[in-house]
């Protein structure tokens, strides 16, 4: 070790990068959500785009995000500071708000796998028991969720505060693997029971009706967005503890791929639960749109009690579940912890603060239930900031298009460490970014206003337009107006550039 | 920091716990009788204003079922014997059609296909669970006609315990969900009457006479004070049979001043044959005698032998009551056979818990048709606990309502005495008393069709060997590519009319109703198939058929039966599920399209490892 120089913590190996990278990327989307848009858009109509998407939106994405992160070594403030110019810091900040507002409700929803994965294991789904009130009566306890909420944070704290390679990258390197068979475990079982066979042909046959929709289209765009981390600033605070000789464009193919192939298995092993067990396929198809909580909590721990063996797999699908949120969660903690230690504190102080604002800001999602435990502000908070993510995606692509998109690969991209080359296609594919943007946006805000045609414009409905309009323009305005501030104070760190990085591999 | 961590986790568990175990909390004191909305007009007696009132309200609800008749309106002006279109003060006697579509018929129609029945309440004026009881049917049936069937109580079970009188699925809760599909069929397929208070004058002042202040008897044609006529003694069969000298002496029906009064005589030579009679005795002189004045009374007998029978009565439909009853009876002859449409017939009064049929002038011979009766009073029984007895048995009495409907009109009627020791009860009782006699009303209206077959064959008991179909609904959910095969097993299938069983289905809620014939081989087993149907809804069926009996025996001579019991009210169904494709080509393409994407996902994943796998062995090669 060289005296003298700046230490930095980083990956004790490609896998540990590769397991943290698909750890944040595979969470409870995945499992939940992708076989809910899979059901409800029609099954293998949405699987083709859904792929397409991957490729045109979520890699290219991810390995934008892995080079700005690798070159810069930033968090995502510092990075976006640094590569797109010092009047967009702001964008960096965004990047971070949209992640630590969707950790408020993100541990929260996490206490709920864990809530639902001691209920598996402790037995308490008998054959008989109305899982609509137990959600209910769960949803409703403010003590219970927050005990749960408080839990999730603990743990991903404690993660986080071991550090990069001991705590990030060891939990991934147990946690996902472990998901995997898991999950394999749920959609073998599910794929074993009579009836199983309708779920396979619900999800893959495609239905010409649904392929020509552009709702089909745009909902496996934004599916492929959610679902890969891809806009997070996930990747670009992973990068910034790469070695030196990292790759960037396999590993996030790999990262992007590994996000999907998760899906499918999960989707599998829901699909094929709920079509095997419905008493109807109609049944079956209205239980995948009965949103996620509902999906998950009441209907899926119903079908699980009427399942052979159910009391095992419902252990085995809420682990699987907590662990792809666990690992999800510890990627956002990390994001926001790598801009305060930007700032100079050490991970430690960081640490402290984060999961301290995850959980006292966080409360109010977790409490505040409205009657017929509908969760509102945590409703409200998914419904505005998931969408940000796209937003923040939107700045990653500008960042790059500022710097030169061809450029960027040419000089960035395709580095002698890099052990895939990105062709021309790569810039291309950019050059469809804001179309693809577009259309998100323009869906999203019409199927704000079109779900709630009479309080669309008001902002205090949870899921209407204009909530997302005051709440992004309230916090742009302020970044924005943040940002002198944040140049000049938010970075005290002296900058260290990728030339100057000394490598400490942790003794293992 | 950890540490911190750990301590606030631990409060935080005992606090979720306690919460948790505070939220146990089981509903108890589950009560046997279910409340329904209209109970709130059962909390007081009605009076004749708030009965009139609650009339509007109910027709306001539903025009299409209910009509409000004023029977005194019936009255002939000009009557001879001085009768009022009214009570004596100035009341109406209001009677209430329920039946479909009467508010679009012609007054006083009577539908020749639909048996009638009748349900009065309050011939005594201070017996007044019989309005009650009476509004109460009333009340029920428009609560619930045309309702879809409900779940009424919530527990996730469609009409499980109808009106029986009978906890039908063993839960302690009697009764708590009917079927609204029964009530709707009732109302359509019959034409119930129902007169809740037949003596508001009486009511109005709590006495068992009616309003009546005086009477024609005094001398040179005078008048001389009454407390009212008892109007359950005005009815003019057997008028003057009591006391009878068999049975002993009861109470002085002739004396104006007893309750019982019957009302005055007649003395009205009604068929224009009287004369005076010379008679000589000796040392008085000639003797001059009114003769063939009310020398035919009610009875179905010639007495004066001329031909013609009952044609010049001694007493009875003195009183504007009495008279609108009369009317009504013999206005009601849809099929016009000068029988009244009426078959079966229920007076309420109280109190002694009982039912009484006829004969009620005689104990020395039973009616023809006793057999029928007992068996009917029996299963009315069954509901209401009471004792069934010929109403002579509880005493002797004459020209009362049961003798003349059936002596007169062949109305299998009855006459129900509520309650063991009150002529009223307190409020508190109301709600009591009219629940366990509402399953008697329904279960004289539904099976008014059988009686009336019945009766005509003086049958022992209503089985009148009425065909049944029988239907095994063995598949509930069909594919959307598949067709439903409806098979059935008809028994008593002699008396099916040839050619007349259908099958009847529709698709959704707010389908058509569609109908196709089934076939048999053998006359037993019937068959017909639904053709396959677009997915996602019930697909609704039933199979109608009709029995077939002599036109003398009634309903028209056809008595339309179903399965299920009630038909197009309450149908059978299943659920036609949406087909994901079973043909091979629809599996290969399947097969296909996962080979396709976990080709893509998996073979890119793994080629990607492996290239990783590769450059990590080159990149650590120094």
């Amino acid at each position: 070790m060289a005296e003298g120089k700046q230490v930095r913590e980083s990956w004790g190996s490609r896998w540990g990068l590769i397991f943290a990278a698909m750890g944040a990327a595979i969470g409870t989307g995945n499992i939940w959500r992708f076989p809910r848009e899979t059901a409800v858009n029609g099954g293998g109509a949405f699987m083709i785009p859904w792929l397409l998407f991957l490729f045109s939106w979520s890699i290219p994405l991810l390995i934008a995000e892995f080079t700005i992160g690798k070159k810069t070594r930033f968090g995502t403030i510092g990075a976006f500071k640094r590569f797109a110019g010092k009047k967009y810091a702001w964008m960096g900040a965004w990047m971070m708000l949209v992640n630590i507002v969707i950790m408020f409700y993100y541990a929260v929803v996490m206490g709920w796998v864990m809530k639902y994965f001691t209920v598996a294991i402790s037995g308490g789904l008998s054959p008989g028991v109305n899982t609509e009130a137990m959600w209910q009566g769960f949803i409703t306890s403010p003590g219970q969720v927050v005990f749960f909420q408080l839990t999730a944070i603990a743990i991903s704290t404690v993660v986080v505060y071991k550090g990069v390679s001991k705590g990030i990258e060891r939990t991934n390197k147990i946690l996902i693997p472990a998901m995997f068979v898991l999950l394999i475990i749920a959609a073998l079982w599910a794929l074993s029971l009579p009836g199983s066979l309708n779920g396979l042909k619900y999800m893959f046959s495609i239905r010409g009706d649904a392929i020509t929709k552009a709702d089909t289209w745009v909902s496996a765009l934004s599916q492929s967005a959610f679902s890969t981390s891809a806009g997070f600033g996930m990747a670009i605070t992973y990068a910034v503890y790469m070695r030196r000789r990292e790759d960037t464009t396999l590993n996030a193919v790999i990262a992007g791929l590994g996000n999907n192939a998760a899906s499918l298995i999960a989707g599998i092993a829901v699909i094929c639960t709920v079509f095997a067990l419905s008493s109807s396929n109609v049944d079956a198809i209205g239980v995948m749109q009965s949103g996620n909580e509902g999906l998950a909590f009441i209907h899926l721990t119903r079908l699980f009690t009427l399942m052979p063996g159910g009391i095992v797999i419902a252990g085995v699908f809420f682990m699987a579940m907590a662990f792809a949120a666990i690992t999800s969660m510890i990627s956002g903690f990390e994001i926001t912890v790598r801009n305060f230690m930007d700032h100079g504190w050490t991970r430690n102080k960081s640490l402290t603060v984060t999961s301290s604002l995850i959980f006292i800001l966080g409360i109010p999602a977790a409490v505040i239930v409205l009657e017929g435990g509908v969760p509102a502000l945590l409703k409200n908070q998914d419904h505005v900031w998931s969408f940000g993510l796209i937003v923040s995606g939107m700045f990653v692509f500008f960042a790059v298009w500022k710097f030169g998109i061809n450029h960027f690969r040419e000089t960035l991209v395709n580095t002698e460490w890099n052990d895939l080359y990105i062709g021309r296609w790569w810039v291309y594919v950019m050059y469809l970014f804001p179309i693809q943007f577009m259309f998100l946006m323009l869906w999203f805000f019409s199927q704000s206003i079109a779900a709630h045609p009479n309080s669309w414009w008001n902002p205090f409905e949870p899921e209407g337009f204009m909530t997302i309009i005051v709440q992004w323009g309230l916090a742009l305005a302020i970044l924005i107006r943040l940002n002198d501030w944040l140049n000049k104070k938010a970075l005290i760190k002296p900058q260290i550039g990728e030339d100057e990085l000394v490598e400490v591999t942790p003794e293992y | 920091m950890i540490k911190r961590y750990l301590a606030i986790l631990i409060i935080l568990l005992c606090v979720a716990n306690a919460a948790e175990s505070s939220t146990v909390n089981l509903d108890e004191g589950s009560e046997d009788e279910v409340e329904f909305g209209f109970h709130e007009f059962f909390r007081e007696f009605f009076t004749y204003d708030t009965m009139m009132d609650a009339f509007n309200y109910l027709e306001g609800r539903r025009p299409e079922i209910i009509r409000q008749y004023d029977l005194t309106d019936t009255i002939d002006p000009n009557n001879r014997m001085g009768i009022p279109q009214s009570t004596w003060q100035q009341r109406a006697v209001w009677a209430i059609k329920i039946s479909d579509g009467v508010d679009s018929e012609p007054e006083y129609y009577s539908d020749p296909t639909e048996p009638d029945i009748l349900i009065v309440g309050a011939h005594h004026g201070n017996e007044w669970p019989g309005f009650e009881i009476s509004m109460y049917f009333l009340f029920y049936l428009v609560e619930f006609y045309g309702e879809p069937n409900m779940d009424n109580d919530n527990d996730g079970k469609i009409n499980e315990d109808p009106i029986d009188a009978i906890d039908n699925d063993d839960d302690g809760l009697i009764d708590e969900d009917e079927s609204e599909g029964r009530l709707t069929w009732l109302v359509d397929n019959r034409e119930i009457w129902i007169i809740p208070m037949f003596n508001p004058d009486g009511v109005a002042t709590d006495t068992r006479t009616n309003g009546r202040e005086e009477v024609p008897g005094g001398p040179r044609g005078s008048t001389v004070p009454t407390n009212g006529v008892d109007v359950n003694r005005n009815y003019p069969f057997m008028w003057n049979r009591e006391p009878d000298p068999l049975t002993g002496p009861t109470m002085d029906t002739s004396n104006p001043s007893q309750s019982v009064y019957r009302g005055p005589d007649d003395n009205f030579d009604d068929d224009g044959d009287a004369f005076y009679e010379q008679e000589y005795i000796p040392s008085f002189g000639y003797k001059w005698t009114l003769r063939n004045v009310d020398e035919d009374p009610v009875d179905n007998i010639d007495n004066d032998n001329d031909g013609k029978i009952d044609e010049d009565p001694d007493g009875g439909f003195s009183e504007p009551e009495t008279v609108s009853m009369r009317n009504l009876i013999h206005s009601l002859d849809g099929n016009r056979d000068d029988k009244t449409d009426i078959v079966t017939s229920i007076s309420y009064h109280s109190y002694g818990d009982m039912i009484l049929y006829p004969w009620g002038y005689t104990n020395q011979e039973t009616t023809p048709h006793n057999a029928l009766f007992a068996y009917i009073a029996q299963e009315m029984a069954g509901f209401n606990g009471y004792d069934p007895m010929v109403g002579t048995d509880l005493y002797p009495v004459s020209g009362e309502l049961d003798d003349w409907l059936y002596g007169k009109n062949d109305v299998i009627s009855f006459t129900i005495e509520v309650g063991s020791d009150s002529h009223k009860g307190t409020p508190e009782d109301i709600l009591n008393y009219s629940r366990i006699n509402l399953p008697v009303n329904l279960y004289v209206a539904e099976y008014a069709a059988q009686i009336e077959v019945a009766r005509a064959r003086f049958a022992p008991s209503i089985d009148i060997g009425l065909p049944q179909i029988n239907h095994t609904q063995n598949v509930h959910i069909v594919n959307s590519d598949n067709t439903y095969s409806v098979k059935v097993e008809i028994s008593n299938s002699e008396k099916l009319k040839k050619n007349s069983i259908f099958l009847n289905y529709k698709a959704g809620e707010s389908g058509k109703w569609k109908k196709i014939e089934m076939n048999t081989r053998d006359d037993e087993i019937y068959k017909a198939t639904i053709p396959t149907q677009r997915g996602g809804r019930n697909v609704y069926y039933y199979v109608e058929a009709e029995a077939i009996y002599n036109e003398a025996e009634g309903s028209g001579g056809i008595i339309p039966v179903y399965s299920p019991t009630y038909g197009q009210y309450d149908p059978h169904y299943y659920f036609v599920d949406i087909s994901l494709g079973d043909t091979f080509g629809d599996i290969a393409a399947m097969i296909l399209m996962m080979v396709f994407i976990f080709g893509i996902i998996y073979a890119g994943l793994g080629k990607s490892l492996k290239m990783a796998i590769d450059a990590e062995k080159r990149k650590n090669i120094p």
